[in-house]
């Protein structure tokens, strides 16, 4: 019916409005006409240089100090604000440790309040096994495990240790890179992700691998087998006596989506502890395989909604039965069991007062007790991210 | 004096359109204290009285209250009625510097606290009011999101205070009133074929929606998928004095002097 209708009476007509329709498609994705920015607001806001035109806070003042390698000898008795050295920021830049969400571009100097938690992670990073100093950060969105993870990098680079970190744990599974199945056919390596962490890692410690470490990393042959050549660093770190600091942010995308977004030849969903890169966490995670001097730490996010798996994993409970996969993971609970859990708590009131003296300094707000009074208040009683936002959420 | 207030009180209570009236009556008195009581007695009670009598029953009156204050202070301070008359055992404080210094204490918390903890635990916490803001965040939303609206327009503030340093809220009801013209155009025909183009006065609400919406219209051209990064851009340029808006109100009121004539047409 409908083709004897196309081309019968209206079959002109409809031709007609056909190549009208083609005149006028308008290529998708294609960006607007007019002048301006054309990012979305957290890229504007985050990557525009802004930080720039912030007011600088005096360091060595009660405000903000430098935290040096000196520092470390002794333990941390009292909440400060502090920056790290240059250079030592250039790494943290490298491994991707300030993010956009995290508001940075309010102040000139990326620092950072040094609490209670800091000096947990301070005890981790002791000359031991990997084995016996795994840790992971627990806590609500916003309270600084991301912060967190960031000073126990700098603590570790100001000891000259080596650090491989994954900023992003879910997209080690989102499917957005390759998974290949290996000659084994046991696991699926996924050789653009090698390629990228070892030039991650080769530009974040550059000042304590060797030329054979860069070269490894780096040079054409780990071009052409990256999966090769960052396995074999690997395993030469898992040889040698070389301090390192394993570490992954946001390891609840594992919980969420047990199943990566790559499939198999059969097309079957990859479970993701069969992927290279989620394998090689996990397993100096979960200690079946460690650094001799070492240190294994990992973060929840706040922004992924996960399941129960890791609060069981830690003791928190037992499993349910009957439960699918995505409800609970038995195997990466299993993985987590003996790891020290670092529950990141909101500030207290005396952490919150140098926090907002700091903010303070850096002109975003007024100092006077009764606002840290008020801001312990109005922010969930001492969330970081709350409390910042507080003092510069504009009219609303 | 104490009757006399009561008195008003009990007015206002019966006919409040009154009560205006009387209050000011009794402030006046007040203030002239001994002196304009008697007048104020006689204007009240309708009575006249003899001056002196009066004068020495005022004086009573306020030695009498003066002394009854003296009572509920025991120690010196100033006399304040919700304090000598709050109930036994309560005390003045605030709260949240109590708050901010009781953090020592360890705090165990009864079953009902947890239970009303769980209960308040994911309520969101009310968010400020600013009235011109409102009004702005309601033109934006659409379909009902609110919600949504004002985190747009919050955006924009934060990105504009991120290139200016100041205070953005300030600077765009500044913007807005710089930028609202003071009339519009209407048009006015008698029913006959001629129509003028009649000048008319704008609130100050009306001028605020005016300028608001050429700013929103503007934005709409630049180039970003994010309403709030146009907005800021647009605002932005508007600070600098370089938004159309600006234009439009410069036609707009040329217009309207060209036609000032036809004014008298509404009268």
């Amino acid at each position: 019916m409908y083709r004897l209708g196309l081309r019968g009476f209206h079959a002109g007509s409809v031709a007609a409005f056909k190549q009208k329709a083609k005149e006028q498609t308008v290529k998708m994705r294609t960006p607007k006409k007019g002048s301006g920015e054309y990012r979305n607001f957290r890229r504007a806001a985050a990557y525009s240089k802004f930080s720039k035109s912030a007011s600088e806070v005096a360091v060595g003042t009660e405000n903000l100090r430098i935290f040096a390698a000196p520092d470390l000898e002794t333990p941390i008795s009292e909440p400060s604000m502090v920056v790290f050295p240059d250079a030592v920021q250039a790494s943290l830049v490298h491994m991707a440790d300030f993010q956009p969400q995290q508001n940075n571009e309010l102040f000139l100097q990326r620092a950072s309040l040094l609490r209670d938690e800091s000096s947990q992670i301070q005890n981790i990073l002791k000359q031991a096994s990997s084995s016996e100093q795994r840790a992971l950060l627990t806590g609500p969105a916003g309270s600084g495990k991301s912060t967190l993870l960031a000073q126990a990098h700098a603590m570790a680079k100001l000891q000259n240790w080596i650090v491989l970190h994954i900023p992003r744990a879910e997209e080690l599974i989102d499917g957005s890179t390759d998974a290949v199945a290996s000659k084994s056919g046991a696991v699926f390596d996924q050789p653009m992700l090698s390629r990228r962490w070892a030039q991650r890692i080769a530009k974040a410690n550059r000042d304590v691998l060797t030329s054979d470490d860069i070269k490894l990393l780096r040079s054409s042959s780990a071009k052409e087998d990256p999966v090769g050549s960052l396995t074999a660093f690997i395993s030469q770190l898992e040889n040698g006596d070389r301090p390192v600091l394993i570490s992954a942010d946001s390891l609840n995308a594992f919980v969420k989506t047990p199943f990566a977004a790559n499939r198999s030849k059969e097309n079957e969903p990859i479970y993701h502890a069969d992927l290279q890169i989620p394998r090689i966490l996990l397993d100096f995670l979960s200690a079946k395989r460690k650094f001799k001097h070492g240190a294994v730490l990992a973060a929840t996010s706040g922004r992924i909604v996960s399941n129960d798996t890791i609060a069981i994993g830690l003791g928190h409970g037992s499993a349910p039965a009957y439960a699918t996969p995505e409800e609970f993971d038995s195997e990466l609970a299993a993985k987590l069991q003996g790891i020290r859990e670092i529950a990141v708590s909101s500030f207290s009131p005396a952490e919150t007062d140098v926090y907002l003296r700091y903010v303070a300094a850096a002109g975003l707000t007024e100092y006077s007790p009764e606002l840290v009074a008020a801001k312990y208040a109005v922010s969930g009683n001492g969330n970081p991210r709350a409390l910042l936002r507080s003092c510069v959420s504009f009219a609303l | 004096m104490l009757g006399m207030i009561r008195f008003a009180a009990r007015r206002a209570a019966i006919c409040p359109s009154r009560a205006g009236i009387l209050s000011q009556n009794v402030r006046s008195a007040s203030s002239k204290a001994a002196d304009g009581v008697a007048d104020f007695l006689a204007s009240v009670n309708g009575k006249p009285e003899g001056r002196e009598q009066a004068d020495s029953e005022a004086k009573a009156w306020l030695e009498a209250m003066k002394e009854l204050r003296d009572e509920f202070r025991p120690d010196n301070e100033p006399y304040k009625p919700s304090k000598v008359f709050a109930p036994e055992g309560s005390r003045d404080y605030n709260i949240l510097i109590d708050a901010a210094n009781k953090e020592a204490e360890t705090f165990e918390p009864t079953l009902a606290q947890i239970a009303q903890f769980e209960a308040l635990k994911d309520k969101a916490i009310a968010p400020m009011m600013d009235e011109t803001m409102e009004y702005l965040v309601g033109v934006i939303t659409r379909h009902g999101k609110k919600a949504r609206a004002r985190r747009y327009l919050s955006e924009a503030l934060y990105l504009v205070y991120l290139q200016t340093r100041q205070d953005p809220v300030k600077q765009l009801k500044h913007v807005l009133e710089k930028m609202g013209p003071l009339i519009r155009m209407k048009r006015f025909s008698d029913g006959g074929a001629r129509a003028e183009l009649v000048p008319l006065p704008l609130s100050e609400r009306q001028r605020m929606r005016q300028a608001w919406d050429w700013i929103l219209e503007a934005s709409d051209r630049r180039q970003s998928r994010s309403f709030s990064v146009r907005l800021s851009e647009e605002i932005l340029s508007a600070i600098q004095g370089k938004s159309p808006g600006f234009e439009k109100k410069v036609t707009v009121h040329k217009t309207a002097i060209t036609n000032r004539a036809y004014i008298s047409l509404l009268k």
